[in-house]
Parts: structure tokens; sequence; C-alpha cells
């Protein structure tokens, strides 16, 4: 019987983040910012991407790639409002990873400048993979009851703005927006938290201003 | 859930490994799943040996040990695992994401987010006597 060390092989997740690492150096040099938007299903992610396009076209040229199983549904309502949109589809992943935004980048990448990577609903597998973004943000909305900070920690640890989405609908669902809130701010500190209501358009200035657009 | 696609990684590397080393079998993995990772262990282990059926490491022993989370505190400096938070609420014990020290500082990862092959013990040739 002979041991074989493997430890110097390179495992899958280290294998992501290098080409992630890649792709933000490729990005930057450029001149692409680019936002890595992930979040709960139904949460509000592209109608916030349709809101800070519509709101931004004027000073951004923007991309988005949108990540999906099968559909283009998100892409299409992105275009609308003047974004160079590219659909992945993932297929039956649950997430998007940094090889899949490696050969979708060149889609959208001539004359932009400002690029946002919609990742499939999901408040797990995300967190495991990042896109090489240069800031990771992260969508929940009142709907999806009051322990969703506390069941998925890691995805807001690692989020450098996390958007409380649906504000409006906050007292219906019996939901405090203050303790969601409360719970970011104790898995980090440092995330930036803003409070929607994405539909209406209400809370996109802060938005704008949290990510530093 | 992204077991399958990570035991595909790691199915890769073994039987890349094994042929390297001219194995005539892979008797034993050896796993290492980080905490902060979100790969539940059994899953992992499960597609790896529906993965390695029909290769060299068919019968393959498959062991996992698990990394315990390190971070460090960019406030206090503290480096170290985190607290274990244990709720009712939850089924398992879940690493509180807050620094154990100053409980206010932003936390950097520097272990327990890879899940990595440590080793693989195989047999060549010349472990299996001779016939004649």
């Amino acid at each position: 019987m002979h041991k074989i060390d493997m430890r110097d092989e390179e495992s899958l997740l280290a294998h992501n983040r290098e080409l992630a690492e890649e792709i933000n150096k490729k990005l930057k040099e450029r001149g692409i910012r680019s936002i890595d938007v992930m979040g709960a299903i139904g949460s509000g992610k592209t109608t916030i991407l349709e809101k800070l396009s519509e709101r931004l076209k004027g000073s951004y040229r923007i991309g988005a790639l949108a990540g999906d199983l099968t559909t283009t549904i998100d892409a299409d309502r992105i275009a609308r409002h003047g974004a160079k949109t590219f659909q992945i589809s993932t297929g039956k992943e649950c997430h998007l990873d940094a090889h899949f935004i490696s050969h979708a980048v060149d889609e959208v990448a001539d004359e932009i400048d400002l690029l946002f990577i919609e990742n499939v609903g999901n408040l797990i597998c995300p967190a495991d993979f990042p896109l090489g973004a240069d800031q990771r943000m992260v969508v929940i909305s009142v709907t999806e009851g009051p322990y969703m900070v506390k069941k998925h920690p890691y995805i807001f640890a690692e989020a450098d703005v996390a958007v409380i989405n649906k504000r409006d609908l906050a007292e219906a669902m019996e939901v405090s927006v203050e303790d969601l809130e409360a719970d970011i701010k104790e898995i980090s500190p440092d995330t930036r938290v803003v409070r929607m209501c994405a539909r209406a358009g209400e809370g996109i200035d802060e938005l704008i201003k949290a990510l530093g657009l | 859930m992204h077991e399958m696609s990570v035991a595909q990684g790691i199915a890769q590397a073994v039987i890349k490994t094994a042929e390297r080393e001219k194995a005539v079998k892979v008797a034993k993995i050896n796993l290492e799943i980080g905490e902060l990772t979100f790969l539940n262990p059994e899953q992992v282990i499960f597609w790896l040996a529906e993965l390695l059926k029909d290769s060299v490491a068919e019968e393959a022993e498959i062991e996992h040990m698990e990394v315990r989370a390190k971070v460090r505190c960019e406030k206090c400096s503290y480096e170290g695992p985190l607290d274990v938070h244990e709720d009712p609420l939850f089924h398992r014990s879940l690493p509180v994401f807050t620094c154990p020290w100053c409980k206010k500082g932003s936390l950097t990862i520097l272990e327990g987010r890879d899940c990595i092959v440590s080793s693989i013990e195989i047999l060549t040739e010349s472990d299996i006597p001779s016939r004649k």
C-alpha cells in the first residue's frame, strides 16, 4: 500500500476562486466595474436591476449577465431598459460559477463600463462561488419571512451591500425590517444595508449610494 | 446542491493521480471538507462513489474529516475558530459569523472554505503477490 499526498492538487473551489481573480483583473483592465447580485428566489433581483439600469443609463454603459436555469425572462426584462444583456443558462446548476462568467463576459464586455451579474435565485450555493465581481450584493425581501438572515449567514458575510426589499409589505407579513437589519449587522458589521420597495422605486437612490455608483 | 460538481472534480483528480502512480487499485480516499463550505459530506461521498464506478477507485473506502473554520478579525486582530451557536431552532450547530472576541469586526476567512483530497492510498503491481 502506498499513500499518495494530494494536497497540492487544486480543488474545485480553489480553482473557482483563482478564475474569479483572473476575471476581476480582466474586467478592471477594460475599465468595467462589476457587481454580483445574489439573492433569494422572487426577492426582487431583476426588478432592482431594471430600476438601476433605468436610473443609471445616462451615466454608465450597462451590461448584465443573467443566470437562470433555462428561460431568458430576466435577461429580456433588463434589456428593455437599455442594458446590453446575455443570458447564461445554467441547466441544472443552482449557482453561477467563475467558469460560466469567463465564457459569457466577452458577450457583453465591449463598450460597457458597468456590469451586473444576476446570480441564480439561491442564498446557499452562490456563497461558495465568487465570480470575480468588484462587489457582491445580496437581496432578500420580507415575504420570505423573519429567518432569512439567520438561516443563511455566510452569504451576508460575503456581501458588501444587502437589500431588504418589499418593505411596504412588512406589516402584512408581520416581519420586522429592523430585526432583519440587526441580524445582518450582527453577522457582518461592515455590510451596508438598504431598505427598498423596488417596484415603487423606493430606495434606489440609497442603493446607488451604497454601491458607490 | 453543488455536491455533484464538486464530486466530479474530486473523481477526476483521484483517477488522474492513480493513473500517474500506476495504481491497480485505489483502496482509500481521504477528504477534507471545510466547515464553511455549503457541502453536505454525505452527499459528496454518495456522488463520489457513484462517479468512481467502473474505475480503478471503484472499491475505495471514502473517509472525510471536517476542517474547522479559521478567521481573522479586521478590528481586534483575533485569529482562530468561530464560536458555535447551539440553537434549538436549527438541527445542527452553526458557526456564528461574528468575532468571538470583540463581536464587532468584519471577519476574513483564512481556512475552512475548501473541499480537497488530502491523500489516496493505492496498490500497485508490486503489492500484488505473484500468482505463479
